[in-house]
């Protein structure tokens, strides 16, 4: 079942498009990895399927009232909040989820359980490493029980234990019908886990061979 | 005579004065917290101040409302009701402006801020130099004298700020969430729009009603002193939201023995009582971190 679709979007701002003719679909379980060299316009893409930017032209759809979870680089995030780990995570409470029931402590407490930092959680989140950030943020992304998860760069900075935390974390949400889209500078990391892949490259979007994507010669033609 | 006699004799001439620094100094931090998790402290130089050009061009605009004129030479008031509109609305427009300006990247920020704070200075300055009753308000009311506010003006005041404390209290959920991680509030389908609009309106209503009654300096003070001392000494959103009004409340307490014993301007005092709590809290908050 198609759970987005993008079909001819020009997207970016009203001053500038940066992606042209955009069009694929996500569907349930897919896992899909989307990669391109810095400024080549990933970020746009994963904003404008979030909604944060509308489409300068074309059409997106979706089934109504589909949950999307959002884990975005945790860079982007001030580092000052007063914010607790538990703040985060219950951030994702503040919507209700499928059936229309009210989301509380019980599905934040279960999504940290899931990400490994229950016994942080009345920690700052300013005093957690990268890797412990990306985890919080996941759980955040997870508690609505989310149809998409859209990640941007979420093993970027993060050590490997963490990392592996994570894509076990993703695999599993796919494995069982969650679509999810992933924009990562390490797309040889996912040669076992990705579905789809999704080159960003010269104002394009074009979907390739999961192994060209993932494997060496995918990387290089990123960096090209 | 001790302070607290002072004070008792005083009561009736403090009285209007005092309930007005109470309610500014709980609510204005609120405000002031919220512009400072979305990192938008920087409006709290220019805002305030384009709150108060506003009141200097309703001033030089008051000869050609001849009604309110008369009543304010009668009565020596300021026309509070028909300055709001203006401070208010200066405060909008001027929010409005920079979130464009800033969202289109015109220029370097500080700079934008810079120019835009000497621009709102300069037609204050040029307003009340062109207003008849300019002049003599330019010392009591841009200025902050406090002790000067009658109780039509407290009234005005507690209604602007409590119709922003309920917008903050009910909407506290989404306004957090917006100011954290706005992308996220967005793929949450959390109506960011309406509630940015929301905000910046009554937040421009409450400088404008702070400028206008209890002066720039006291509400400059306000807005940002208590977040930065707060966010050295908070755990977690609720900590930072209760400790916001309790250095706030403590501030403009605190400013009233310095103001009555020393003779001193109330506004200015309180800033600085703001800030002696804000270095206070810096320091504490440091020394936990070590602990």
């Amino acid at each position: 079942m198609s759970l987005l679709t993008l079909e001819q979007a020009d997207l970016g701002y009203s001053t500038k498009v940066v992606l042209k003719g955009v069009s694929f679909s996500i569907a349930a379980g897919d896992f899909l990895v989307l990669a391109g060299a810095n400024g080549s316009g990933k970020s746009t893409l994963l904003k404008s399927l979030i909604g944060a930017l509308p489409l300068v032209s074309g059409n997106m759809s979706s089934p109504p009232g589909l949950r999307i979870g959002y884990v975005p680089q945790q860079l982007t995030l001030p580092g000052f909040f007063p914010v607790t780990v538990q703040d985060v995570v219950t951030m994702g409470t503040w919507r209700r989820s499928a059936g229309g029931s009210k989301l509380g402590r019980p599905e934040a407490d279960a999504a940290l359980a899931l990400v490994g930092l229950e016994k942080r959680r009345t920690q700052s989140f300013a005093q957690l490493s990268g890797g412990q950030k990306q985890r919080a943020l996941l759980a955040r992304a997870l508690v609505p029980n989310p149809q998409v998860l859209i990640l941007d760069e979420p093993i970027s900075g993060v050590d490997e234990a963490a990392s592996k935390v994570i894509l076990k974390i993703l695999a599993d949400k796919a494995s069982a019908g969650v679509a999810v889209v992933m924009v990562t500078h390490q797309p040889f990391a996912l040669a076992e886990l990705a579905s789809r892949a999704l080159l960003v490259h010269e104002e394009r979007v074009k979907e390739i061979p999961v192994a060209e994507m993932c494997g060496l010669e995918g990387v290089a033609k990123l960096w090209a | 005579m001790g302070l607290i006699e002072d004070f008792g004799l005083y009561w009736e001439l403090f009285a209007t004065s005092f309930l007005a620094s109470v309610v500014v100094g709980v609510v204005m931090p609120q405000v002031g917290g919220l512009m400072y998790l979305r990192r938008e402290s920087f409006l709290g130089i220019a805002v305030p101040q384009f709150a108060a050009a506003g009141v200097a061009l309703g001033l030089f605009f008051l000869p050609g409302f001849p009604t309110l004129q008369e009543r304010f030479l009668d009565h020596g008031h300021p026309p509070l009701d028909y300055l709001l509109v203006f401070a208010a609305g200066a405060a909008c427009v001027s929010m409005l402006l920079f979130s464009i300006v800033l969202k289109r990247q015109l220029g370097e920020p500080g700079a934008l801020l810079a120019g835009a704070f000497a621009t709102a200075a300069a037609l204050a300055i040029l307003f009340l130099d062109g207003s008849p009753a300019g002049n003599n308000l330019a010392e009591t009311v841009l200025r902050g004298a406090v002790l000067l506010l009658d109780e039509h003006g407290l009234w005005l005041l507690t209604g602007v700020c409590l119709l922003t404390v309920v917008f903050i209290v009910a909407a506290r959920r989404t306004l957090l969430a917006i100011a954290f991680d706005r992308d996220n509030a967005i793929a949450m389908r959390l109506p960011v729009a309406p509630m940015e609009l929301a905000q910046m309106l009554l937040f421009g209503l409450a400088i404008g009603g702070g400028v206008m009654t209890v002066g720039p300096v006291l509400v400059f003070g306000l807005l940002f002193l208590p977040p930065l001392a707060a966010s050295c000494l908070a755990h977690g959103l609720r900590s930072f939201q209760i400790l916001l009004s309790i250095f706030g409340f403590f501030a403009v307490m605190a400013a009233w023995p310095l103001s009555i014993e020393l003779d001193l301007p109330y506004g200015p005092s309180a800033v600085v009582s703001a800030t002696a709590l804000t270095l206070l809290g810096l320091g504490l908050g440091k020394l936990l971190r070590r602990v």
